[in-house]
């Protein structure tokens, strides 16, 4: 019987917590209904306030009057509004915001607030300049958490006050404790300006994830000019550079990277062969068909399917040689030229 | 029967009672355990609330996603989520739809609905199934392709999707399911932030009974309107919120649900796809998984994410939800005797050691002891053996038990995610946590035990489940 008693005891403590917790909830509830109101006032105040500055309604000095004191308010209605307008309209708002506090309100969360507060105030610096910015976003840069030194590294890129880039890469710790995709945000932020030091990233000493990352933004640069070290890297040791560089190559569809294209067709990673049939297509030189040609048989399906793409795009040489292939018995060269030739006609 | 035998024979009884007592208390530290855990975790890891900041954190640099639809006998449903699906915020995407072999006119309602033809498409025969009969697409839909083959059950279908896909990430979508527009890029988020480790990503599933749906979208978030559907619904948020979160973050989740998860397709491809042996197939590549991965000693990670939901209809018949029952349980104890080797075996870490002891724990032991305890302890009470305080207070801590957990969930659903707006539901979802105690619990165990019985017995098959399709809002 005690043990009885006990467990009553137990069960009802369970019990009565649930109950007491579910009421709390449902009271929170109804607590929030009634101060929704209210808050949504607030908000179409504040934004009110920022178009009736941006329609040149009211002068600087009275928008920044309606608008300051409710800084978090500021920030929130403020931001999704950036996000929406361009030009003029916009720059205004942020100068409007600047000057309402808005800058210094992000610094001092940056320094002491929660983490997830602390990691959007990193993100939102970005709409705004200044040495007491970039120093804020530098110090978080050696932040305990990755996500809170991403957002400050991807922000200062944007600002264009990003440390050197080896420095970079060791206080992003890029390597084996920090290798997301988001970095690629953080490097294409710094091209055009620092092409010559991305490129100096691939020969340095760091870890290959940040030289994966370089190439990915060399990618996006559009500039001819990197077409001699990109060539140079297909050569590389290591099979993710040389793939790499076959990206870049594709993207730059240059005919300068031709001779590259060659031997990388016959590269003895499938990764790099199916990488170079596709810069192969990209640049679309019709002397690249019968070396196309004799990838239709690769061992890797990949590499296969890719040439015949690529030889589609080489144009009526390109086509003519598949639909040779595909005539050609029932070998796998015929089969791959097939498919991709009733695929491409589907 | 001497006096001697009587005393050894309520013994025997008692010390029956209590091995039922201790394993329901250790199943109920568990439960509790769990919703620590996912308490710490949803309170560390709150989710992005604006699909406006994801697009712009994950945007550009997404990899591209097949999802993957099989389908077999959906012609209720089918033309209305693939139109959902086709309508999905993410930046590359192809769905395929699977039709396996139905025979309720799935496929012609799909070519009717999308003036599909016949394709070509060239592909890697990297996982084993049942032969393609026809590829269908068409110049209007690009992101659209229908393949229809011959009848080998769901796993056989998404093996077929697998070998057609060409995008480095697929999804398995079940065909009665309907995306929020943002889950794409709320699931992708582990691929993105952590590309090299991350092998797969489940979901949240959630009941749409009782929701408003318009073009295949959810527009109308409300409880069903029926009991069994809303039981339901207090279980899946207590499977998903607790469970699944607390043993993701132990790195220990041993299943992905079936309707909404994303892998990484070469992984997939290296443990053969989905196994066409058990109807478990969704649970089971995840341990097979685990196994691979362990073996190869390389580090991976399979998560759960609360955030990205997709929304399911559930049986509203007890006879459907009796089979959906049965299966699921056969479909857990066909993985977990097929893997029972990892079990305790220290090469295969916390999933040997945690997980499927775990498995052991709540799906294969406590079905049968908690209704061994529902006969062994009234017959002892009848035979005087405890006192009718002790079996009552016994069930109530049983009751008590169930109710926190389900609670639990309640609150962190409410503090974390709020997907239900309107308080009075609030209020029916506690009451479905107290009511489930009584009957449905017991109905559960009941068809978990017939389940086991099937699994010894060998039998295999899926059975029937009707669609009634989503209330149009």
């Amino acid at each position: 019987v005690p043990l009885a008693r006990a467990i009553w005891i137990v069960t009802t403590a369970l019990a009565g917590i649930s109950v007491a917790m579910m009421l709390s909830l449902v009271f929170r509830r109804w607590a929030a209904a009634l101060g929704a109101t209210a808050r949504e006032r607030r908000r179409a105040a504040m934004e009110h306030a920022m178009l009736a500055y941006l329609d040149h309604e009211v002068t600087l000095d009275q928008a920044r009057r309606q608008i300051g004191g409710q800084l978090d308010l500021m920030c929130d209605v403020g931001f999704r509004l950036a996000d929406m307008i361009r030009g003029d309209a916009r720059g205004r708002l942020l100068d409007l915001m600047e000057r309402a506090g808005a800058a210094d309100h992000l610094i001092r969360q940056l320094g002491r607030a929660g983490h997830r507060t602390r990691v959007l105030a990193a993100t939102n610096l970005r709409h705004f300049g200044g040495a007491a910015v970039t120093a804020a976003l530098d110090r978080a840069l050696d932040g305990e958490y990755a996500d809170l030194r991403l957002a400050a590294a991807s922000s200062l890129a944007q600002l264009g006050a990003a440390p050197p880039l080896p420095e970079l890469v060791a206080r992003l710790r890029i390597g084996p404790e920090e290798h997301s995709d988001l970095l690629r945000h953080v490097f294409r932020r710094l091209v055009p300006a620092r092409i010559p030091a991305l490129i100096d990233l691939l020969h340095a000493d760091v870890d290959p994830t940040a030289k994966l990352y370089a190439l990915d933004a060399l990618a996006q640069s559009g500039d001819y000019g990197i077409i001699d070290a990109m060539t140079a890297l297909t050569a590389d040791p290591s099979l993710e550079l040389r793939a790499g560089a076959f990206r870049v190559l594709a993207a730059l569809a240059h005919p300068a990277a031709l001779p590259a294209v060659r031997v990388g067709l016959s590269d003895p990673a499938w990764q790099v062969r199916t990488q170079a049939a596709i810069c192969a297509g990209r640049i679309s030189s019709p002397e690249l068909a019968p070396l196309l040609a004799s990838m239709l048989d690769d061992a890797n399906w990949w590499a296969r399917f890719r040439a015949a793409e690529a030889l589609l795009e080489l144009g009526p040489e390109g086509r003519a040689t598949l639909v040779e292939a595909s005539r050609r018995g029932a070998g796998e060269a015929a089969r791959t030229a097939q498919i991709v030739l009733a695929e491409q006609a589907a | 029967m001497t006096a001697l035998q009587d005393v050894s024979l309520l013994q025997t009884a008692r010390l029956v009672a209590e091995l039922i007592i201790a394993t329901g208390a250790l199943q109920n530290l568990v439960y509790i355990a769990e919703l620590c855990v996912a308490g710490y975790v949803l309170a560390r890891h709150r989710p992005i609330r604006r699909g406006d900041t994801l697009w712009q954190l994950f945007g550009d640099i997404s990899p591209p996603i097949a999802l993957l639809v099989p389908a077999y006998n959906e012609a209720a449903t089918i033309v209305e989520n693939i139109r959902s699906l086709l309508s999905l915020q993410y930046p590359s995407f192809e769905v395929i739809v699977v039709n396996d072999g139905s025979t309720d006119g799935t496929l012609a309602a799909v070519i009717e609905a999308f003036a599909l033809v016949p394709v070509e498409r060239s592909y890697d025969a990297q996982v084993p199934h049942n032969p393609l009969r026809g590829l269908y697409g068409s110049p209007e839909h690009p992101m659209l392709l229908v393949a229809d083959k011959e009848n080998g059950g769901k796993a056989d279908a998404l093996n077929a999707g697998i070998n057609l896909s060409r995008a480095p990430l697929f999804c398995a979508v079940d065909a009665d399911s309907v995306l929020e527009p943002d889950s794409l890029l709320r699931v992708v988020q582990p691929f993105v932030e952590d590309p090299v480790r991350t092998a797969v990503v489940g979901g949240t599933v959630r009941i749409a009974n009782g929701c408003g749906v318009r073009h295949g979208r959810i527009v109308d978030v409300a409880l069903p309107r029926r009991l069994l559907p809303l039981l339901q619904t207090v279980e899946y948020l207590r499977a998903f919120l607790i469970a699944r979160l607390a043993w993701s973050h132990l790195r220990a989740l041993t299943i992905v649900s079936g309707a909404f998860g994303i892998f990484r397709r070469h992984v997939a491809v290296a443990v053969g796809g989905y196994s066409r042996d058990t109807v478990g197939e969704d649970m089971e590549i995840i341990v097979k998984i685990h196994r691979h991965m362990l073996e190869q000693r390389i580090d991976y990670l399979i998560r759960f994410l609360p955030e990205p939901v997709c929304w399911t209809e559930v049986p509203e018949t007890l006879a459907m939800l009796a089979r959906q029952r049965i299966r699921w349980q056969r479909g857990t104890l066909e993985t977990f005797f097929k893997h029972a080797r990892m079990l305790l075996n220290p090469r295969y870490g916390r999933i040997g050691s945690l997980a499927l002891l775990n498995t052991l724990l709540v799906d294969v032991l406590a079905p049968p002891v908690e209704l061994l305890g529902y006969l062994v302890l009234p017959a002892l009470w009848l035979l005087g053996a405890v006192s009718l305080d002790y079996l009552l207070a016994f069930l109530a801590l049983v009751f008590a038990c169930g109710m926190f957990v389900s609670v639990g969930s309640l609150i962190l659903e409410e503090i974390e995610l709020r997907r239900y707006p309107k308080t009075g539901d609030l209020v029916r979802l506690t009451a479905a946590a107290i009511v489930e105690n009584f009957g449905y619990r017991q109905i559960n165990n009941v068809w978990r035990m017939i389940g086991s019985w099937r699994y010894l017995r060998g039998a295999k098959g899926w059975g029937e489940m009707a669609r009634t399709g989503f209330r149009r809002a």
